[in-house]
Formats: C-alpha cells, structure tokens, sequence
C-alpha cells in the first residue's frame, strides 16, 4: 500500500502552519493598536456641523476671545457653548441674510437649540474639568490644537489616556503664563520662564498627578 | 397558598376604565392576544435571535471614540452655567404644613433635597419622606401642563371646560361635583373653598393624607 501523503505535503503543511501562526499575530495587531490610530480616534476630522463655522474667521480674523462663546471654560469644568442668542449678537446686524446662517435665525425664530457634533470628547467614566486646567496654566491648544487657524473645526490631538498622562507626568513644559493661554499659536520659545518656576508659580501638585482618582473618580 | 392579585400596571388599568382599555388595544393592536398566548421554545429562540440581530446592527460605531451631540441653549437662562449645580429654595409640604427646602439641581434637574437652615421649624433637617421628595420630581405622573385625555391643551381650552362646567354646575347646584384635597393649613385655598361652597351648596370636599397624623391624634384623645 503507497503513502497517503507525498512528501511535497510536508511543505504545504509547515507553510500552512506558518501562514496561521503570521495570521494570528497580525490579527492581534490590529486589534490592538486600531484603537489608538488616528483613524478611529477621529484625529483631524471634521465632521458635517449645522453651520460651517469657521473659527479661523471669528479668531483670527475678527479678535473674538474665546470666552466669548466658551463662557464658562474658567470657572466650571464644561466649558460651555454659545446659545444661539450669543451668535444673534453680531447676526442680528450683519450678514443677516445669508444662507448660511439660516439655521442659526431659525433656531432663534423657533426656540428650538442648535445641534452641534461634538469634536473632543472624552468617555463617560473619565473627569475632565476645564476650569482647573485653565487654573493651572494649561492653554487651549495643548488639547484642541491650533483653533485660531481652523476653517472648519477638527479634533487636533488623539485625547487618549496616554495623551492625558503625557503631561499628567511631565506638566512643566507645557505650561504657559498667564496671558498666553487663550493664544492657540503659542509654542515655548526663549522668554517663556522656565518649567520649574511656571510650576511654582501655579502651584502645581506634581505628587498625585497620575493617581487614578485624578481622572476616575 | 394564597393566590397572586392579578397585577396592573397604571390605575386607569386597575379600575378597568373601558376607555383605557380600548385606547391601549388601539395603540397595540394584537398585545392582548399576544400576551395571553403560550409561547414555545422554538418562537422564544426565534425571537432573541431576531433581537441579538439587531442589537449587533448598532454596534458598527463601536471604535473607542465616542461621538456625541452639543446643544447649547437658545436662550442662556440667568444663572446656570453649563457643568455646576446649584441650589434654589423651595418648600416641602407635609400634612399640610409647609417647610422650607434647598434643593440642588444640575442644570435645572434636581438631585437632593436639603432642609433649609435659616426655616425656624426644620432648622435645616428634614424629614425621610422630604428627602423622597426627589422622586416626586421624576415622577411620570407628575403633572407639567394642561392636559386631556393625556394629551396637552392650551390654557384656553382649559378655561373653556371649566366654563361649560360652571354652567352645568349651576343647574344643578353642585351636586355631584367633589374637589380633592390632600390636608390643606392654607387660609386662602381655605377662604376659596369656602366662596365655592356658598355658591354652590350641594358641592363637597374630600380630603386625605396618605401617611397623616390622625392616629397620632386618636392616640393623644384617647390618653
């Protein structure tokens, strides 16, 4: 009686074997690191908002402060979105009548709120509080990027937990002064004091910035 | 073995009103039998499969970045602001007899009853059935507006019922007619009450007090 097998099999059975084992690694891969690609992150998308509103315009262009709008980013930890009448402002007057901005009139004309995607978020079991960041000497742009030159808003950094925890564990070179912290172009340069004095100077409690009751409460 | 009550779920059920009833068969046609129908292995499986189908077909989002809405208001109301709770003053009526309340709310829903310090009677405490209050507020039944037959009306249409009302209630002196109360100290719904019952003598006023002191009385009376 011959072989059931030939002894080619041998080959095809070890590159099989092979192929699988290659498989099942890449497949771990994905799952693992998909997550934290930009790509699921949603880093640099803009997504469809009821009005294309440019922040490169208002900022840049016009000088509106950012609490303007973001009314209570300094003293609460949501920082806030204009309510329509806030917009009606300046559009009761000027540009009253562009297209655009209809969705904005009728908000107003009907009572009926505006709704904006949301673009930097963070999950339900993480506390994030927008006050003590400004508090402390952390800008704007350190987590929402450049807003001042954004045509349409997109989310800047990946806002993951290794995000957080980059400064969580090194906040020194990240603050900024005082007057700096609405200014999203800021970037450390030769006159911003050094890491060790900005720290003092906000008093920042560097022990348990990376306990988990920081962030999970 | 005492046998189980048959079970309801709102009280126009319980009582059996036939207009619930042919209003729920209108809303879900088929609910009756259904409900009453043995149902088999076979048809339960079939239908948790159906519901594990489209329970998956909501998972395509599922990436890690949660995505959500922002909807400032129209009009900001003075003195909210977004993210911070606060705390208005109110009253807690027990058996009659009002205490003042603080209640903390986050963005206009409440979420704790305190008693008010500065009210001479409670000097801040407050009963358990005051704490409970809270789900007094969240309480589907709770009234928020005009309504009819569930359904929302206008103010005017309100003032239209009571008008035909008032007629009819006049012809016949108000017989029939009773107004529910539950323990009332209030001099003026006391002096309104009064009004309606000279004009109308046949009117009645029912009232009761679910957790009232009467036996607290009874007892005292009784010493």
């Amino acid at each position: 009686m011959g072989s059931v097998f030939r002894p080619a099999a041998n080959f095809w059975a070890s590159l099989t074997l092979l192929m699988l084992a290659l498989a099942a690694v890449a497949f771990s891969l994905v799952v693992w690191l998909w997550p934290h690609s930009d790509y699921a992150r949603r880093v640099n998308s803009a997504p469809a908002q009821p009005v294309p509103f440019s922040h490169q315009h208002h900022v840049s262009g016009l000088g509106i402060d950012c609490r303007y709008c973001h009314a209570s980013v300094e003293v609460s930890s949501n920082a806030g979105m204009p309510p329509t009448y806030a917009c009606m402002t300046c559009h009761s007057q000027i540009w009253t009548d562009a297209a655009l901005l209809a969705p904005v009139r009728d908000s107003l004309k009907d009572d009926r709120p505006l709704v904006w995607r949301r673009i930097a978020d963070v999950p339900d079991y993480v506390y994030f509080d927008h006050s003590i960041h400004i508090a402390k000497g952390v800008g704007c742009s350190s987590c929402h990027g450049d807003v001042a030159s954004m045509a349409l808003t997109y989310k800047a950094m990946s806002l993951t937990m290794q995000f957080c925890l980059d400064c969580h564990r090194n906040p020194g070179p990240r603050l900024r002064p005082k007057d700096k912290i609405y200014n999203t172009r800021w970037t450390r340069d030769a006159t911003t004091p050094a890491p060790e004095l900005l720290l003092a100077e906000y008093g920042v409690p560097q022990r348990n910035l990376t306990d988990c009751s920081i962030c999970h409460r | 073995m005492p046998q189980v009550k048959a079970q309801w779920r709102s009280l126009e059920e319980l009582a059996q009103d036939s207009q619930f009833l042919l209003r729920v068969e209108q809303e879900f046609p088929g609910l009756a039998a259904a409900l009453s129908a043995p149902r088999d292995r076979r048809e339960t499986l079939t239908l948790m499969a159906a519901a594990l189908a489209l329970a998956g077909a909501g998972l395509e989002g599922c990436d890690g970045a949660p995505e959500g809405h922002l909807i400032p208001a129209v009009r900001q109301p003075p003195g909210i602001v977004p993210g911070m709770s606060d705390y208005y003053s109110n009253a807690h009526v027990e058996g009659g007899y009002a205490a003042g309340t603080v209640v903390k709310h986050f963005m206009g829903r409440p979420i704790k009853v305190e008693g008010n310090p500065f009210h001479p009677a409670s000097l801040g405490a407050t009963s358990p059935i005051a704490q409970a209050e809270l789900l007094n507020f969240y309480d589907p039944r709770r009234s928020w507006g005009v309504t009819r037959a569930k359904l929302p009306r206008s103010r005017a249409a309100l003032e239209q019922a009571l008008a035909e009302q008032r007629a009819q209630l006049a012809a016949t002196g108000g017989a029939g007619f009773a107004i529910l109360t539950g323990a009332s100290t209030s001099p003026t719904l006391a002096a309104q009450l009064e009004a309606l019952r000279k004009a109308y003598s046949q009117i009645r006023w029912l009232h009761w007090e679910p957790i009232g002191r009467e036996n607290v009385k009874k007892g005292l009376e009784s010493v």
